[in-house]
This record gives structure tokens, sequence and C-alpha cells, in this order.
């Protein structure tokens, strides 16, 4: 892998052909990023290594977005984090704003922003 | 927190519902029991005036009032009584109707809320992959190896798309009872055969073993077995661990053709084998439940193989998993 120049990502997402599309297109943007395919994985990934973002996908095989962000906040990690929705309802942009976090959706449209907010921030 | 509304709402509709049902019963025992007081007092004043009319009457004849004043207040009595028992079990029973009523409502209104949950993630996630896929192509100068796996993918992703919309569509035109469908005689056994052969190219990863008895012939709608037959290999590989094996048989017994999809998955307890045929049921709370899906597939199975004249039917495979199996009457 190349050495990030932006910054290194952890990608959470159980869905291969979403988690492969997202990753190269990150890759191509200049981030590092690790792959986890579920909470657990991610958590201990996050507990083994620095990450400066962590993207995390709100429908995860056992536990999901949500319980893996609240473990992640429990335990004092303020690492930042985006949540990938689907869904998009106000019901889980509620519950993540109480839990830390940033809701987007998954168009990728959005991704562009999500770039931009990012790179610039 | 729509559930909490939703859940608001419910609680509010039940304490009206209570409280109405409580007020009408209790109007209806006060309406007994003022009736049943004027009626003693129309007896006490009947018997009052008779008393003052005494002097004039003989013995015989007063008694005889007495008898009629007495037997007409016990035959209003028994009519305040039994009409009140009569409007209590007619106001009981439209209670109970309406509490049931409001109650399937209330759950088919759940169901449709959380199908459709599942259906915008299920449909969202394909074409999300899709249109990065092509966008990916758009902004980026890839190695042709690259561009190739994103063709791939994006492929797959509108096979995905185009099985999911299949599977609306046709539910929802098996819906209609007039649905006659275009059945024709067709090779059985090669429509299950070409359907793991695609299956199996969708999951390489995955095996499928398969033991097909050549050449049995059947009178159905090829597209409908074909998406019957591909639900069931879909569940099976969607609630198996992705290194076990699915097993299919096709055969003949007697002059029933019998198809079976085994899996070695967690299996299905005995409580849920009945309601997973019900449409947008799905095993677990909507909450916790982490597998995707939208509550139709098997749903789906069902009617097809009811329009078939086929049985579909689930049960324990040994040692874990299930079996599903499909007979056609001959």
């Amino acid at each position: 892998m190349n050495q990030p120049e932006k910054g290194s990502i952890l990608l959470v997402e159980d869905e291969e052909n979403l988690h492969e599309a997202l990753k190269l297109n990150l890759e191509l943007e200049g981030y590092g990023v690790s792959s986890a395919f579920d909470g657990a994985a991610a958590l201990k990934a996050i507990a083994n290594e620095y990450f400066d973002l962590l993207i995390l996908d709100i429908m995860l095989p056992e536990m999901d977005g949500l319980a893996v962000t609240e473990s992640i906040r429990i335990s004092n990690n303020e690492i930042p984090i985006l949540i990938l929705s689907a869904k998009n309802t106000s019901a889980d942009r509620v519950s993540g704003l109480k839990k830390g976090q940033m809701i987007i959706s998954q168009n990728p449209l959005i991704w562009r922003s999500f770039y931009y907010a990012y790179t610039n921030s | 927190m729509a559930t909490d509304t939703r859940k608001l709402k419910l609680r509010r509709t039940t304490i009206v519902y209570w409280s109405l049902l409580v007020y009408i019963l209790a109007a209806l025992l006060w309406w007994l029991i003022s009736l049943e007081k004027q009626n003693q007092r129309i007896r006490a004043e009947q018997l009052q005036l008779l008393e003052l009319q005494a002097p004039q009457l003989n013995p015989i004849e007063k008694e005889k009032r007495v008898a009629v004043i007495e037997s007409l207040a016990r035959r209003n009595s028994t009519k305040y009584i039994s009409e009140g028992i009569t409007f209590l079990i007619v106001i009981l029973i439209g209670a109970v109707g309406v509490f049931r009523a409001v109650r399937r409502q209330l759950r088919a209104q759940q169901q449709q809320q959380q199908f459709m949950m599942a259906v915008t993630h299920e449909l969202k996630t394909p074409i999300a992959v899709t249109r990065l896929n092509l966008e990916t192509m758009q902004r980026y100068k890839l190695e042709p190896e690259k561009q190739e796996k994103l063709i791939r993918i994006a492929l797959d992703e509108t096979s995905r798309l185009n099985f999911l919309t299949n599977n609306i569509l046709v539910s929802s035109q098996l819906e209609n009872k007039g649905f006659a469908g275009e059945k024709e005689e067709l090779d059985f056994s090669l429509l299950v055969t070409d359907c793991i052969k695609d299956m199996g190219n969708r999951f390489p990863g995955r095996i499928i073993d398969s033991v097909i008895e050549p050449e049995i012939d059947l009178l159905g709608d090829a597209l409908l077995l074909q998406i019957l037959l591909n639900n069931l290999l879909e569940n099976a590989i969607k609630y198996s661990p992705a290194t076990s094996i699915i097993t299919v048989q096709l055969r003949k017994v007697g002059k029933q053709v019998v198809l079976e999809v085994a899996d070695q998955g967690e299996g299905i307890a005995d409580a849920e084998k009945k309601k997973i045929f019900e449409r947008f049921y799905r095993i677990g709370k909507e909450a916790t439940r982490t597998t995707k899906g939208t509550g139709l597939g098997l749903y789906l199975c069902e009617r097809i193989a009811s329009h078939h004249q086929a049985t579909l039917g689930v049960s324990d495979n040994s040692p874990k998993g299930s079996v599903f199996h499909v007979n056609f009457a001959p």
C-alpha cells in the first residue's frame, strides 16, 4: 500500500462490493485504508492502531454501527466517526448524533462533499 | 424515534379505548340499577294506592291486585336484567372485535413500515455501488484490471437489483387473485441445473452440491419457478456459514416431484417455522436484526408453490440447519 498522504481511515462495511468500491475511492484520493467487515473486528483494529477517521456502516452483522460507536466513546476514544446509512432516517440521524458522530448518506454524490469537508478541515 | 411516536400513539389509543369501554359498562350498570329502582318505586306506589282503595275492595280482589302488581314488578326486573345481559354481550363482542381489528391493523402497518425500510436498504445498496463504480471510472483513469473489476461488480449489483425488483413485482402480481400466469410443459431438471449454475457464478466461494434426477418435466411458469429456487438458494447462502455446503436435490417420489434445498445454518425454531412464510415476516426483532432482507422471499416462494399446486415446507437438517422442500402434486 502507498504511504497515506492525507491520513489513515478504518473502513467498516460488510457489503463486500460496496466496501471495495469505497476503499478504492478513498485510496485513489490518497488515504490509507484499513478494512474491517464487522463491529468486533473494528473495535479490535481501533484498540491496536491509530486512525484519523472511522467510516462505519450502520447495519453490520452481530453488532451494529451505533453499538460500535458507543463502545468506542465509552473507552474515551475521540476518533471522528462517519456513519454510512442507506436508510438515512431521522431516527438513525438523531441516535447517531446523540452518540457523538455524523451521519452521511450512501449517495456517492455526498462523498464529494465529504472529501471536501474532510480535506479542508 | 419513529418507534417512540408509534408507541405513544398506541398507548394513547389503548387508554382511550379502555376508558370508553369502562364508561359504557358503567353506564349500562347505572341504567340497570336506576331502572330497577324505578321499578321498585312504581311497585311500592301501586301497592300504596291499593291500600288507599282497600276499604272499597273485598280481600280476594285485593289479593288478586297485589299479585298482579308483584308479578308486573318481577317481569320488569327480569326484562331489565335480560336486556342488560344482552347489551353487555353485544358490547363485549363489539369491543373484542374492535380490539382485534385495531391490533391487526397496527401490526400490518408496522410490518409495512419495516418492509419499506428493508426494501429501501436493499434497493439503495446496489444502486449506490453501481453509481459509485461508474463515477469512479468517470473520475479516474484506472488500470484495465481495476476497471474490469469495477464493471464486474456493477454488473453483479444490477443483477441483484433485477432479482429484488422481480421479487417485488411478482409478489404484487401474485397478490392479485385473478393472476393466471403462463404455464407450459418444461424440463424442470434443466431449469434447476441452470439456476444452480447461475448462483454458483454469483457466489463463486460457495459450494452447492446437487443431485438432480434428469428429465423431470413439469407444467409450470419458468420465470416463477426460477424465482422460487433462487430465493431458496439465496436464503441458504445468506443464513449459513461461508464454508458450509448447500445441497439441492430434485427427484421423483412416486408421481410427485420433490425439490429440496438444505443448508447447514443455525436452523429455524419450531415456533418460527410457520411464520416465516408470512408476508414481510422476518425472524427476530427489527432493531436487533443484522441480516439484510425484505421479508418477501419465502412468502413469494409459498405463493409460487401454491400457484403450481405444490406445497412448501421446512424441516430440520441433520446435524444442523434447515431443509426447504417443495412437493409438486402429480
